[in-house]
């Protein structure tokens, strides 16, 4: 009897009835709303968001534009980290559309920086946001790798990019409609925990992910 | 050719583009449907399901697996390291989509990590020849230098001494002309010379040994 004959019997004694994953973009919906709004549910109870920020959504298309970016770039880059947790599922197209929602939310921060889409002023200032950013940001990425390690991830380099990117974008996405707006603040304490979570998120990964 | 296959292969998401290979080694739709209704059961918990699609598999893979490695070892590695990999990852394949796509991005990756790993092995079977090669080559080097030795009080006084400084005490011309009072193209004559008598010398001790 060969090596893979012992195999095949090892592992159909061991069979469990097992439930099968749903899919990856019903998935990524549901992580989205849920971890939104508990997110913002938080950050609401910990200080107030900024008032006035629905007028200014409202008045400034490009402030609303930025708005909805983040919050694309979030659900892009959760169904892109499932999908890539699922062996055959097309994650190539999906990290197409991710990068280019990103590059596209960078490009209009960017410009944003010396041109503010909005009014700026010191209105609704959170003296916490960057560390409210880095362990909201931090829970989130543990949800996602939670996700990730239930599913078939072959990589852990793409795992970790895709939930920094993802926490990160609720996070500052959050803290740019309930802190103060103000480019230069927006860059150092709303974008900055990208630094320390991405880093945290690779780490994770070593730890959490294990490859099919 | 087969390279370039190879990495159209790889690149090509879902089945896999085999060169000259007929239709022996692609996943016939009665295999995908048959396959995915065994795994179906097996999710219940039929453990012969399970085994028999196992099985199925195993047979494919063998017949795949082939077709990419070349060594029967690696071969009988690369089919359990699949079928490992499958069971992990039993509960993602979704019984709507196509099964050829998941099925075959497991096998690709466990082909890649086997080259990879036969990389490494090549890698280090290289680096320890190298070694091996250093010390072959440093051995015999001493061993010459032994012998070259022994045979230098063999040679003319004047060109040994020529030939001593310059190539074994690692002197330049002139300093060698400087030591022994005479000019750098004397020097370099009699070191041509000597070399031309160290020759001679080894290929008679060569001779008179073997």
């Amino acid at each position: 009897m060969s090596n893979s004959d012992n195999l095949i019997k090892k592992l159909s004694a061991e069979l469990k009835p097992f439930r099968l994953v749903r899919p990856s973009l019903g998935v990524a919906a549901q992580w989205c709303l849920i971890a939104t709004l508990i997110t913002a549910l938080v950050t609401f109870l910990i200080a107030p968001f900024r008032p006035g920020v629905l007028t200014q959504l409202v008045e400034s298309p490009r402030y609303a534009t930025e708005i909805a970016l983040g919050a694309l770039l979030v659900f892009l880059a959760a169904w892109n980290l499932l999908a890539l947790s699922i062996p055959g599922q097309n994650a190539k197209l999906i990290a197409t559309y991710t990068v280019t929602v990103l590059l596209a939310l960078i490009g209009l921060q960017g410009y944003s920086y010396l041109e503010p889409s909005t009014t700026t002023s010191m209105i609704g200032k959170r003296p916490f946001c960057f560390y409210e950013g880095l362990i909201y940001g931090f829970v989130l990425i543990i949800s996602l790798m939670v996700l990730a390690r239930r599913r078939a991830p072959f990589g852990r380099l793409g795992i970790s990019a895709l939930s920094g990117i993802a926490a990160v974008g609720i996070t500052s996405t959050l803290m740019n409609l309930a802190c103060m707006y103000e480019p230069y603040h927006i860059f150092t304490h709303h974008f900055a925990p990208v630094l320390p979570l991405s880093a945290l998120a690779l780490f994770l990964s070593a730890v959490f992910i294990r490859k099919i | 050719m087969r390279l370039f296959s190879f990495i159209h292969w790889l690149l090509t998401p879902g089945e896999p583009q085999t060169s000259g290979s007929g239709s022996s080694s692609r996943l016939s739709r009665e295999d995908e449907a048959r396959w995915k209704r065994r795994l179906l059961r097996a999710s219940e918990g039929d453990s012969k399901e399970y085994e028999q699609v196992l099985r199925e598999m195993r047979d494919y893979l063998s017949i795949f697996c082939k077709r990419h490695l070349y060594s029967p070892e690696q071969v009988e590695d690369c089919i359990q390291e699949c079928l490992l990999a499958i069971h992990r990852a039993k509960h993602t394949f979704n019984p709507d989509k196509p099964f050829g796509p998941w099925f075959f991005t497991i096998v690709r990756h466990k082909i890649v990590d086997q080259y990879r790993s036969k990389k490494k092995h090549r890698e280090d079977e290289r680096t320890l020849l190298e070694q091996d090669t250093l010390k072959g080559a440093s051995a015999l080097e001493l061993n010459l230098a032994e012998e070259v030795e022994a045979l230098l009080p063999r040679l003319n006084p004047t060109v040994r001494e020529a030939f001593r400084l310059t190539r074994l005490e690692g002197k330049s011309i002139s300093e060698a002309a400087r030591s022994l009072k005479i000019g750098e193209s004397a020097v370099k004559v009699q070191v041509h010379r000597a070399g031309k008598e160290l020759r001679k010398l080894i290929a008679e001790e060569f001779d008179k040994r073997y």
